[in-house]
């Protein structure tokens, strides 16, 4: 696997991983709305569970971007 | 998308409370959380309790099943104690709390040899339970006022539990019945959701 493709890979990871932390954030704080807007899929239970365990490999999917964006900048791939 | 519903839905800032009195920021010494700084997280919004009508029912396994009114509950002694409360979201707030032990009341009722379990039953239909031996072994209040203020109806008028040493979940607001039981495996409204039963505050909520 090229660099591009592996900063592509830990990109989309990493968005995936913000937008389900943020939202099960949002079932902790905002329950009802999130319960609703989710037909009752999406419960402040589940959204504790996701959170908690999603913790840590947002942590670290983060720490893996900001390492490859300092490892390899953006110039060096569009030299490849 | 889903953020700018949740705004319009949700995220409107939380009007101040009336109080029927000045509440106090300081309790020997001890600095106070304003009644203003909970976060509104009930299951169905505030209860307003119209107390000409109210009744605290206490059944289930006692000798002597009562209906108390509300001045009657407060006749029994009156404690005050300062108990901070730590929402499973991450809050806390610490408050002076007011009212009555929930022991006196069980033991004017009297309960019944095999009971092992207190469920308490709130308006909205929110309830919660503990082992018995946790309300005759700690001094639990049932509390009518925060910070020196009768508590307001958004914070759970006419009586909330101060459910010491557990999750807010155990806090029980707006309570309308005490039940005895012989079923310790009872299970409260976020209990029978995936929470702990005992919601110890030093345990994982979650089961």
């Amino acid at each position: 696997m090229d660099r591009k493709t592996t900063k592509k890979i830990v990109h989309i990871t990493l968005l995936i991983l913000i937008f389900l932390v943020i939202l099960s954030g949002l079932g902790i704080a905002y329950y009802p709305s999130i319960e609703f807007i989710t037909v009752g899929l999406l419960d402040k239970t589940l959204s504790f569970q996701i959170h908690n365990i999603l913790f840590l490999p947002f942590l670290l999917i983060l720490l893996i971007h900001l390492f490859f964006s300092w490892l390899w900048p953006k110039d060096n791939i569009l030299e490849l | 998308m889903i953020l700018a519903i949740v705004v319009n839905l949700d995220f409107v800032s939380q009007p101040t409370i009336s109080l029927d009195s000045v509440e106090i920021n300081e309790y020997q010494g001890e600095k106070l959380s304003s009644i203003n700084d909970f976060r509104e997280n009930s299951i169905k919004g505030t209860q307003k309790v119209d107390i000409n009508t109210y009744h605290l029912e206490v059944s289930g396994l006692v000798v002597k099943p009562k209906n108390y009114t509300y001045d009657q509950v407060k006749n029994f002694s009156n404690y005050q104690k300062v108990v901070k409360l730590d929402c499973v979201e991450g809050w806390s707030v610490n408050i002076l709390w007011e009212g009555v032990l929930v022991k006196d009341i069980l033991n004017d009722v009297k309960p019944l040899p095999q009971a092992n379990t207190i469920i308490f039953y709130a308006v909205d239909g929110y309830s919660t339970s503990f082992p018995l031996e946790y309300v005759q072994k700690n001094q639990i209040i049932m509390a009518y006022k925060m910070n020196n203020a009768t508590i307001a109806p958004e914070r759970g008028f006419p009586f909330q539990l101060v459910a010491e040493s557990k999750w807010g979940y155990k806090w029980i607001k707006w309570i309308n019945k005490i039940e005895l039981s012989d079923d310790p495996n009872y299970q409260g409204y976020w209990e029978s959701r995936g929470y702990s039963n005992t919601g110890n505050l030093n345990e994982n909520f979650l089961k």
